[in-house]
């Protein structure tokens, strides 16, 4: 069929100035959120000492990962209208899993039944193989459940995954039998949660990321342009690529100590007639320094835990502390990007091209915006439903996974109260609780600053006993702020 | 002036930021008339209904409205303030509870109290007294959720009357109703003016302003075109005077010639999957040939729209009859299934089942059409992005780009998005379920056009409709149902409204029915 063509008026064509500007007022929510975070690291910056410590920017983004990665999940959730309370616990019980095959040696009997042939460092390379794919496959199963009883049978997901929080919990106290499961060998498993990257590889990253934010802008512009779609403004869009980069390059500068002075000759020399050993060694007294911490607070029994162990924050700043402490005196300090980011920004990029350049990514977008007309679109959305909570466990596998490594042990409280902070992490990021939209760049930014915040107040020593209660109050704040500005937009 | 006029609208402006919603508008309402208001979308009648009844309150427009002889100054946030000097809406999206009764609808947030507790003797005989007095025929009894939308709007009506509402703003009052809810609907307003209730008359069919108005109002482009009595004006002067241009014919014809059969549908028995002692279908025939447009009359709920959802796969479940396909008979369990057998529909109620709002004309054109541009995982946003702007321009979608938001495009345009969006499926056979409902006549015309080249280029189209002369205007024939069954056929030479109208309420039953 060939109806009549007749194009639209077409509109006047804007001047540069002002698709800039309009731009600007259009992604504003976005950048008020990044406003937001810059206005509480400056805060912080001036009112804590060390808050722009090198080793607390090392620190905060790794600290941020287990809740980040959860919460790219959770964004395609929330986006199809539902929501999963079982994330904290779920992946705590994945990590006590986890701990418990190394705590016992159950998976190095059964890697030397099958393998026995392996050297030491192939053992353990292997073991830790083994147990991080038995982590995930254990997250997606419990997605799979979850999901299956949610899509197929029609049980709310508040219901299903406050069943599963229920579940998940009594699962850990079975596993670990009341004790902390520590993870005392195991270097390949714990230097994926624990490990950082050389220098080189470091910067590798920021050069990569910095090609490819560019890149991008200009392909997509490339491809508007062939088909006559709304260009936007270009300023705006390198200032963005140039604001992320410089933010990119910047960390990965800090984190490399590229600018700091090098240790003094001697240490250098001495360290250098034992480097291997005198890593080793800081290893060890940081793993101990932490292993103590967590018996600490385990020993300590209800208030302790409920204030120290809820997340790993408190005892890896504690931690952190005391290695400094260490290192200064003999060692090299902590170089490079930690692991753990590393895989942090896998997952984000994923999870993000996912939401945007898949079927998948559309349909629960179209899904969350109106059921009746994705379904009536010829969308199986029972089995959508259900790949969105599998993909949900399986970031709770990752988290889970990254966690037993992270605190180098499985507890009794893994994962307590992080399903607030993963979903409070995407309503901060503009993920509307009625569906339909959502951002996993947002998430990632609403985590950082719940990160941020409570690693602030700690180290101002605000009583930790009032954290929640703020947390609480900025995230209502946000929501509120949030409502009034798409009011007086719209 | 001599005559009694209840609202005095007197040079009206109202401005929005880089629009002039109304302009100078000045109409004089008399005190127990029925006054029509009509226009295209977008001429201004909501705005000014808006400022009637407070939503846009005094201050926020220029020039004066005066109220029996008063200024009316009503205040921000100050619906309930109109409410209260007796000036009421009834809107077109229905306001109830559906799980409470008429009763305690009627009263909902002033129900009657003794004490701390609600009197309910005084409130159900409160009901029942304005029920009686306006001759509404439903009992407060009723479970609102439970009754027809006439029904309905009769609750809605009542509503506003408990609250002795004098100048009742109707809009849209007959966009979902049947025909015989229709007729009901006039008797009672009829009745309210016989109690010198006012009423506000809005609708897009142009003929019930002449059943039932005394005056009509015309709007244009936010300017008032004339205030004349009904028995002055004419169906084809009241087009005229709303489009502003000489528009021929309502229903532009076509030049087609329908083909082989390409869809036969035989004695189709269907129930309702969640309740399989309902029957939905009890016995459909019908036959559509290439190229053809195939109209389906009935009233409200005799299973038109059940029909084609079940040929669609979706909602019922088949216990007996058989669908052909060229020839071949076919299962059809998903729609997902339908679309792989080259058929597509075009939802009733496009806001809730045909859009998502919240999404670009892009996201919805390409929804069910995704797979074809995938690659492996990642979608080809190329081939999709050509593929949607061929369709937005074909159709000529006003938007200023695909990525605008649909829930920003006006009726008629929205409309056009779903219709691209099954297009793009590329069907053989494209269902229609009153595809013209709640847009303006111009929007009308260009469907129409739409609809004939479609047919034209070898699409066979199912068309559904609930004004009859939409469907004697548009169908080469036309199948009439009657309680879940296909009362005929009838060829487009050999129908006409009365004969439609006698097979849809079983006064004629055709053969072998």
């Amino acid at each position: 069929m060939q109806p009549n063509v007749i194009v639209s008026a077409a509109p006047e064509e804007p001047s540069r100035r002002d698709t800039f500007l309009r731009s600007v007022t259009r992604n504003l929510q976005s950048y008020m959120l990044v406003v937001a975070l810059l206005v509480i690291w400056i805060g912080f910056g001036l009112a804590a000492p060390g808050y722009t410590s090198t080793d607390h920017i090392q620190n905060i983004l790794s600290q941020m990962s287990i809740i980040g990665i959860m919460a790219c999940g959770m964004v395609f959730v929330i986006v199809t209208g539902g929501i999963d309370l079982s994330v904290g616990y779920g992946s705590g019980f994945v990590s006590v899993v986890a701990a418990a095959l190394l705590y016992n040696g159950v998976a190095d009997k059964w890697i030397q039944a099958i393998l026995p042939f392996l050297g030491k460092h192939a053992h353990d390379v292997v073991t830790a193989g083994v147990v991080i794919v038995l982590g995930l496959f254990l997250g997606m199963l419990i997605g799979a459940f979850q999901g299956s009883i949610i899509a197929r049978l029609s049980v709310p997901p508040f219901i299903v995954t406050l069943g599963g929080f229920s579940i998940f919990k009594s699962g850990i106290l079975i596993v670990t039998q009341g004790k902390s499961l520590f993870i005392t060998s195991y270097e390949t498993y714990k230097y994926l949660a624990q490990g950082l990257i050389p220098p080189l590889g470091g910067y590798l990253i920021a050069v990569i990321v910095t090609i490819v934010l560019f890149i991008q802008v200009f392909m997509t512009r490339a491809r508007k342009r062939k088909h006559g779609g709304d260009l936007g403004s270009l300023t705006l869009q390198l200032i963005r690529s140039g604001i992320f980069s410089i933010l990119v390059i910047g960390y990965v500068l800090i984190v490399n100590r590229t600018f700091e002075p090098k240790p003094q000759a001697e240490q250098t020399a001495a360290a250098e007639s034992s480097e291997e050993p005198t890593l080793d060694l800081s290893k060890e007294t940081f793993d101990e320094s932490k292993a103590q911490g967590a018996l600490k607070n385990f020993e300590g029994g209800e208030d302790a835990s409920k204030v120290g162990t809820s997340t790993p924050d408190a005892l890896k700043i504690e931690a952190a502390g005391k290695e400094q402490e260490v290192t200064e005196a003999a060692f090299t300090p902590p170089t490079g990007v930690p692991v753990l980011v590393v895989i942090l920004g896998i997952v984000v990029l994923m999870m993000s091209y996912i939401s945007q350049n898949t079927r998948f990514g559309r349909y629960t977008y179209a899904y969350g915006g109106n059921r009746e007309a994705a379904r009536l679109s010829g969308i199986d959305v029972k089995r959508l439903v259900f790949k969105v909570y599998v993909l949900m466990g399986l970031l709770m596998g990752i988290s889970g996974v990254a966690l037993a490594g992270y605190v180098g042990s499985g507890t009794t409280s893994a994962g307590q109260g992080y399903e607030l902070d993963v979903i409070a992490s995407c309503i901060l990021g503009g993920t509307s609780t009625l569906g339909g939209e959502g951002t996993v760049f947002g998430a990632i930014v609403g985590a950082l600053i719940i990160q941020s915040l409570g690693n602030g107040l700690q180290m101002m020593n605000v009583n930790s006993n009032w954290h929640y209660a703020i947390k609480g109050f900025v995230l209502i704040l946000a929501v509120y702020a949030d409502i009034q500005f798409k009011k007086k937009r719209g | 002036m001599a005559e009694d006029v209840i609202l005095d609208i007197s040079h009206v402006t109202k401005q929005f930021p880089g629009v002039t919603a109304l302009k100078d508008v000045s109409i004089p309402i008399k005190r127990g008339e029925i006054h029509g208001l009509c226009g295209e979308n977008g001429a201004g009648k909501s705005t000014l209904m808006k400022i009637l009844c407070g939503v846009y309150p005094f201050g926020t427009y220029e020039g004066s409205i005066k109220y029996d002889g008063k200024e009316l100054r009503l205040g921000s946030d100050s619906i309930h303030e109109a409410m209260e000097q007796g000036i009421a809406i009834v809107y077109q999206e229905m306001t109830l509870v559906p799980k409470l009764t008429v009763g305690e609808n009627v009263w909902l947030g002033k129900e009657p109290r003794r004490g701390p507790v609600i009197d309910w003797d005084k409130l159900y005989a409160d009901t029942s007294a304005v029920l009686k007095n306006y001759k509404l025929p439903i009992s407060p009894f009723d479970v609102v959720g439970n009754l027809g939308v006439g029904q309905m709007q009769m609750t809605e009506i009542a509503k506003v009357l408990a609250e002795n509402a004098r100048v009742l703003i109707l809009d849209e009052p007959t966009s979902a109703l049947s025909q015989a809810e229709v007729d009901q609907l006039m008797q009672i307003l009829r009745g309210l003016k016989s109690q010198g209730v006012t009423c506000i008359y809005i609708s897009h069919k142009l003929e019930e302003f002449f059943r039932i108005t005394d005056s009509v109002s015309v709007l244009r482009d936010g300017r008032l075109v004339t205030t004349q009595p009904t028995k002055e004006l004419s169906l084809e002067k009241l087009v005229d005077l709303m489009v502003g241009r000489e528009m021929k014919e309502r229903f532009p014809k076509g030049d087609r010639h329908p083909g082989e059969v390409v869809l036969d549908v035989k004695d189709l028995h269907a129930v309702d999957p969640n309740n399989p002692s309902r029957e939905i279908l009890k016995g459909v025939s019908f036959q559509l040939r290439k190229g053809e447009i195939l109209g389906i009359a009935g009233l409200m709920g005799s299973g038109r729209t059940e029909l084609v959802t079940t040929l669609f796969g979706e909602f019922a479940q088949l216990t007996k009859g058989q669908i052909l396909l060229a020839g071949k008979p076919v299962q059809i369990r998903s729609s997902r299934e339908a679309m792989k057998y080259g058929i597509s529909l075009v939802t009733e109620d496009r806001k809730k089942t045909g859009l998502i709002l919240i999404q670009s004309i892009l996201q919805n054109m390409s929804l069910p059409t995704l797979d074809r541009f995938s690659k492996f995982l990642r979608i080809d946003q190329d081939a999709e992005l050509a593929a949607v702007l061929k369709y937005w321009k074909s159709l000529s979608i006003k938007a200023p780009n695909v990525n605008v938001k649909v829930e920003s495009l006006s009726g008629g345009n929205q409309q056009k998005v779903v219709i691209s969006k099954w297009l793009m499926s590329e069907p053989k056979i494209l269902i229609l379920d009153d595809p013209t409902r709640g847009i303006d006549v111009g929007a009308k015309f260009e469907i129409y056009k739409l609809m004939n080249q479609l047919a034209e280029a070898g699409f066979s189209i199912i068309m559904i409709s609930s004004e009859l002369e939409e469907v004697l205007g548009m169908s080469d024939r036309v199948m009439v149902m009657w309680e879940g069954r296909s009362n005929g056929t009838l060829e487009i030479e050999a129908a006409n409204q009365e004969k439609v109208m006698a097979r849809a309420t079983g006064v004629e039953v055709a053969d072998g029915s």
